[in-house]
């Protein structure tokens, strides 16, 4: 498993990346593409990824919209704009920043 | 693909909902989240109340605490660096009833409410920059928006009138009276929306007090605002009303303190805020050194055609912008006939009408039968040669 501080520290830039590539997601939905993506080492808890995906809706990165789905209220996540072109820069950033642990360590 | 039905659903919102995390903002996503997890075992066999029993003891309800408290923590750190700038506003506006060397007081005051309404700004932008995490937000926006103009506007007309004397029409008092009833608002909002998504016991009881405390103080500056249209009529209460607003707003204080709540920014800005705007109006701020308005002396020569001197002579006046409130003051003698009044400088520039005898009736009978009584255009410090006839 991979360590939670790890995760943690590394859970905003996966959700903006998964937003990329898709138009919209919603919480539960995030948390099994990052499962399957993963192999199973990251498992996402309610606890970990909602307060990221509030704080990127609060910095104004990402929308959110409500929507009724089989009968209960779903919240559904998108990137805006802004989100677009700031994910970009801080992908390009955080790559940077993978390659440069690569040297370090490898 | 498994896909619970209304009931189910129900079943498990009801089940929810007995524990205290329904008030919470996160809640229909957590029941999107449990429905998911249920759906998903579901799908590989198992029925649904095996399925939900399961995922009720993996899923436990810390899990949405933990959430919820990480989500309101990040939407409220901001608010220290807020906290501080108030404080330091606080220190300031004490300071200036206290300090007043070369009438520096004035000015300390003033800096005090620009930065009160620079703290009503930051929230107001902190509250708009989250608008698109509860669209209440952009309300209170607003509504900071509006204390921070009325009390930055206020406070900049109540400076001139008192340090120029140029006429406000008393506006300045009306719009810093309407900027903390605005803010007042935004909080009692603010802390009610607390209260109801609040999930534990001590938060929810800390909100109901936070709103309650918001909405005293709304409902205080609400009869503050409905007293300017009735001020004739509620004239000699005002005092009384001032003088429990100033008691309540300690009181609170003092209960902020020992409770320790004083970490909650917007009741301390609440408080603080209230304190200094109704303390300005207040009849208190004159017994202080900083409070006792500036002083200027008129210099009056009298040249008697008589031979009759006196060692004292009485002025009946009054001063152009309150000509239904004449008054009748003894003259000190200066020496080398020439007599000295000192006067309060604000509201005084104009003109002031005033008659002069060496009895104080005398002064005030022809203060009422001269068809032209002198004046004189204050622009003080003033000298006038007094004729008398």
């Amino acid at each position: 498993m991979i360590p939670r501080e790890l995760i943690k520290g590394t859970l905003k830039y996966m959700v903006l990346n998964l937003l990329q590539s898709l138009p919209k997601m919603y919480g539960y939905e995030i948390t099994q593409v990052l499962d399957e993506k993963s192999s199973g080492r990251i498992k996402l808890t309610f606890a970990a990824l909602y307060p990221v995906l509030h704080k990127l809706e609060a910095e104004g990165l990402v929308r959110a919209e409500t929507e009724i789905v089989n009968n209960r209220t779903r919240k559904y996540y998108s990137l805006t704009a802004k989100g677009k072109t700031e994910s970009d820069s801080r992908m390009s950033d955080f790559r940077e920043y993978i390659d440069l642990m690569k040297n370090l360590f490898y | 693909m498994a896909c619970l039905s209304k009931d189910q659903i129900e079943f498990i919102r009801d089940d929810l909902k007995k524990q205290s995390v329904s008030r919470s903002f996160l809640f229909n996503e957590w029941v999107d989240h449990v429905c998911c997890d249920v759906e998903a075992m579901m799908n590989k066999g198992v029925g649904f109340e095996e399925a939900y029993g399961q995922i009720s003891r993996d899923k436990p309800e810390s899990d949405i605490s933990i959430a919820h408290k990480d989500v309101q923590h990040f939407l409220n750190h901001r608010y220290v660096s807020i906290k501080k700038l108030m404080q330091f506003a606080f220190l300031l506006f004490a300071a200036s009833w206290f300090i007043n060397l070369q009438g520096i007081g004035n000015w300390l005051g003033l800096l005090s409410f620009i930065i009160l309404s620079i703290v009503y700004l930051r929230i107001s932008i902190d509250f708009f920059s989250k608008r698109h995490s509860r669209k209440v937000n952009a309300w209170l926006s607003v509504l900071a928006l509006l204390a921070f103009v009325g009390t930055l506007a206020g406070i900049l007309l109540i400076f001139l009138f008192r340090n120029f004397g140029i006429s406000t029409r008393g506006h300045g008092v009306d719009l810093t009276v309407f900027g903390w009833f605005f803010f007042s608002m935004l909080c009692t909002i603010y802390y009610l929306g607390e209260f109801k998504s609040a999930i534990e016991y001590g938060e929810i009881k800390k909100m109901r007090w936070l709103g309650w405390l918001s909405g005293s103080n709304l409902f205080l500056a609400a009869i503050s605002i409905a007293t300017f249209p009735l001020y004739h009529m509620v004239k000699n209460y005002i005092f009384f009303l001032i003088l429990f607003i100033l008691g309540f707003d300690l009181l609170v204080l003092a209960i902020l303190f020992a409770t320790r709540l004083m970490k909650n920014t917007l009741a301390v800005s609440l408080i603080l805020g209230s304190m200094m705007i109704v303390f300005i109006h207040s009849h208190f701020r004159t017994k202080l050194p900083g409070g006792k308005p500036k002083l200027y002396e008129l210099t009056l020569q009298v040249k008697t055609e008589s031979a009759e001197n006196s060692d004292r002579y009485y002025i009946s006046m009054y001063y152009e912008n309150y000509p239904d409130k004449p008054i009748t003051l003894p003259i000190r003698e200066k020496g080398n006939n020439r007599y000295e009044i000192t006067m309060p400088s604000y509201a005084y520039r104009g003109y002031l009408y005033y008659g002069i005898s060496t009895d104080s009736t005398g002064a005030e009978e022809y203060f009422r039968t001269a068809p032209l009584i002198d004046s004189v255009l204050l622009r003080i410090p003033n000298k006038k040669v007094y004729q008398l006839q």
